[in-house]
């Protein structure tokens, strides 16, 4: 007797994924529409040993042969010895050949469309029952039980004797005794129980596959679906980039382009003032005045925007060199002197001596003084103070949240840190975090009482950062804010 | 559809679509009571503990026909929650015909209107075409107060491109008829495309006659009529 191929495994779970997510994007379901081999259904092994229960049970034999004629199940029980033995005679081998090609091959009667069960009697007088096992209408495989004696038989068919004449009356017979002896209603029960069972199994099987191969569609089209979205976002990001890109390149042109006229309106008024073109009197030196302060507000504001358009297209370009930080902060007051002066506002200047040379923009560092100060008197009410403190410091930047910081902690730097501190209105602390943003204002109704474009902090946040420095600020709402700026020696 | 003339099989593939709680799954479990167990599997449905419908109910019919082919009917439903999109495209790609139950309830136009523009929607992308693919409608949980009025329904029979049925599927009332009416749509469709009826000597009243005769001989009759295939020819036994 030849042994049938093993059956092919089943598909593996993970080579489906992979080849699911590779695929490209389309809803498939014919996934659920397949036609699915009894192999790549049930577990072999367990199939197994569920029906080697029933066999110990009822002591019979029992073959399961999927559609395609792989053998899933084959538990034998007491023809062993007696098949064993006619095994060795030419003639007993070549029937048995034959029998069992018919029991995997022949085609099963119909009955409404539906296959039905037949019985074999082998010749040795043994009988199998050969039932389809049909899923949902199709045919999924069959299932061989037996063989066994029908009870109403006395022994072996005396034809066995005739096909080959070497096998021996009584060690056959004696053979025969292992074999169980059953009456067909008993058979009958067992056929209708093991349907029942397999039917069961195959159902949960099919409910098992058809749930996880829609599990993995599900996951593929969703995937799927994600990705195309966040490819779309990658688009509309790109192209919002650009788009910010172009707005700071035209800022930078039309700040440029406000700035060369508006020096000559200066100008021109400060050659009035000066009397170049003849004396003014009363009121006409007051309206040049006016044009004059008018106008170098009007150029602030203007460089004020060139300077975050710049640093906002990454146009920003440093002088760097060696200076003495002290001239630097000493004249960068001078620009609030008057307003000061005006509020009645007191600016103290506490400069340590000996502040150690930096190495930078000179200007830039000015410019970050300046808006600093321009800042605290902006928010600083009539009588209050503002503080510019600097000294040498030594010390850790302050943390930034991230887990590298944590694990191994901020090595010590040497910086000048610069203090401007005022009693002004303060910032709320859930806005704090936000003052550096571009055009950025504490709440809209303080753009309108105290003027400004919002472009002033992030200014000192672009040229700090230029310099590879830190700014933070401490406030209080209702008591005042400390803007703190380290720039590393 | 799936047709083997090969193998004298056709399959054809039947999806309920609607909102949540409309009763789709309803109208499967009343199917499964009404229909030949001879003639049907078992209902198999993927639900959630709170038995909702997770992934989708099936319903396999199958049944040969006189002149012996096999005729597989898979009857599908598909979530009506929202978080089952991809769920709800994948049961219906390849759908023969569909049912849209809605739910009568004045309440639930808004869901009803939502899960009919999303079928649409997932129609277009599974390739079906909405307008040759046919639907069925069916207002269900017509014992319910406050549901949309019959002669409401009646002027949208006399309007509507699609058949319109009424319906307590928990009662089995209606039921039958949109799955007739299904299938006879689905086969009409199906025989257009392959000549069936020359292959198998096949027609559209052959084939719903037998349908009824296998499936719900109890209701043939009432159901033959509702179809107007009252002047089909009646077949005996093969």
């Amino acid at each position: 007797m030849t042994s049938p191929p093993p059956p092919p495994g089943p598909t593996t779970r993970a080579s489906a994924v992979q080849e699911s997510l590779t695929r490209p994007r389309a809803v498939d379901g014919t996934v659920l529409d397949k036609r699915v081999a009894m192999v790549d259904l049930i577990d072999a092994d367990s199939f197994r040993d569920l029906l080697s229960s029933f066999s110990d049970l009822y002591r019979v034999g029992i073959k399961v042969f999927d559609d395609a004629g792989n053998r899933m199940v084959d538990v034998r029980v007491g023809n062993s010895a007696l098949c064993g033995y006619l095994w060795e005679f030419g003639g007993t081998r070549q029937a048995c050949t034959k029998l069992v090609t018919g029991l995997k091959n022949d085609a099963f009667a119909a009955r409404d469309g539906l296959p039905q069960p037949h019985i074999v009697d082998c010749f040795t007088g043994l009988r199998y029952v050969v039932v389809p096992l049909v899923y949902e209408g199709d045919a999924m495989g069959r299932l061989i039980l037996g063989p066994y004696l029908p009870a109403d038989r006395p022994g072996l068919a005396e034809q066995l004797y005739s096909i080959d004449s070497r096998v021996e009356r009584q060690r056959a017979e004696l053979l025969l005794e292992r074999v169980r002896r059953a009456p067909e209603d008993v058979i009958g029960k067992v056929l209708t129980q093991l349907g029942r069972v397999i039917d069961v199994v195959l159902h949960t099987s099919m409910r098992q596959l058809l749930t996880s191969q829609l599990h993995i569609m599900s996951v593929t089209t969703s995937y799927h679906e994600l990705e195309e979205r966040a490819r779309q976002l990658r688009e509309q990001n790109e192209k919002l980039q650009e788009l910010d890109k172009m707005k700071s390149n035209f800022l930078a042109t039309v700040s440029h382009e406000l700035r060369t006229p508006l020096t000559s309106v200066i100008g021109y008024s400060e050659m009035l003032l000066e009397g170049i073109a003849g004396n003014l009197v009363g009121e006409q030196r007051d309206f040049v005045q006016t044009i004059k302060e008018k106008g170098a507000s009007l150029l602030a504001l203007i460089t004020q925007l060139l300077d975050a358009s710049r640093a906002e297209s990454g146009n920003l370009s440093l002088q760097i060199v060696e200076f003495d930080p002290t001239p630097v902060l000493a004249g960068a007051t001078t620009s609030i002197v008057p307003q000061c002066a005006k509020k009645k506002i007191e600016l103290t200047v506490d400069l340590a001596p000996g502040l150690p040379v930096l190495k930078g923009d000179r200007d830039k560092v000015g410019n970050i003084v300046v808006n600093l100060l321009g800042n605290a008197m902006k928010f600083t009410p009539q009588g209050g103070r503002i503080t510019l403190s600097a000294q040498r410091w030594s010390g850790p930047r302050p943390p930034r949240g991230n887990d590298c910081q944590a694990l191994f902690g901020v090595p010590a730097e040497d910086f000048v840190r610069i203090v401007v501190q005022d009693t002004g209105i303060g910032i709320p602390a859930d806005k704090v975090g936000r003052v550096f943003e571009r055009f950025y204002q504490v709440d809209d109704s303080s753009t309108r009482e105290f003027g400004g474009t919002g472009l002033g902090l992030a200014i000192v946040k672009s040229f700090v950062d230029a310099h590879r420095g830190e700014v933070f600020v401490e406030s209080v709402v209702g008591e005042g804010s400390r803007f703190t700026v380290l720039l590393p020696v | 559809m799936q047709y083997n003339p090969g193998q004298r099989e056709l399959t054809l593939k039947v999806v309920y679509y609607g909102p949540a709680l409309s009763g789709k799954t309803t109208n499967l479990q009343m199917l499964h009571q009404l229909l030949d167990p001879q003639v049907r599997g078992r209902l198999m449905s993927l639900d959630t503990a709170d038995d909702r419908t997770l992934f989708f109910d099936l319903l396999p019919v199958f049944f040969h026909t006189y002149g012996g082919l096999k005729i597989k009917i898979k009857v599908y439903t598909v979530p009506g929650q929202v978080m089952h999109h991809s769920t709800r495209r994948i049961v219906l790609s390849g759908a023969d015909a569909v049912a849209f139950i809605a739910d009568s309830q004045l309440s639930e136009t808004r869901a009803n209107t939502d899960a009919w523009n999303s079928m649409i929607e997932n129609m277009r992308e599974t390739a079906l075409d909405p307008t040759a693919t046919p639907v069925v409608l069916q207002f269900n949980k017509r014992d319910m107060p406050h549901v949309r009025s019959d002669a409401d329904i009646d002027a949208l029979r006399a309007s509507a491109p699609h058949q319109i049925f009424t319906a307590t599927a928990i009662r089995g009332e209606g039921v039958l008829e949109t799955l007739c009416s299904l299938l006879q749509q689905a086969f009409r469709r199906v025989a257009q495309q392959h000549d069936v009826e020359a292959t198998f000597g096949l027609g559209e009243a052959e084939f719903l006659r037998t349908f009824l005769e296998r499936l719900a001989p109890a209701h043939a009759d009432r159901l033959a009529s509702l179809l107007a295939m009252g002047d089909a020819p009646r077949g005996g036994t093969p």
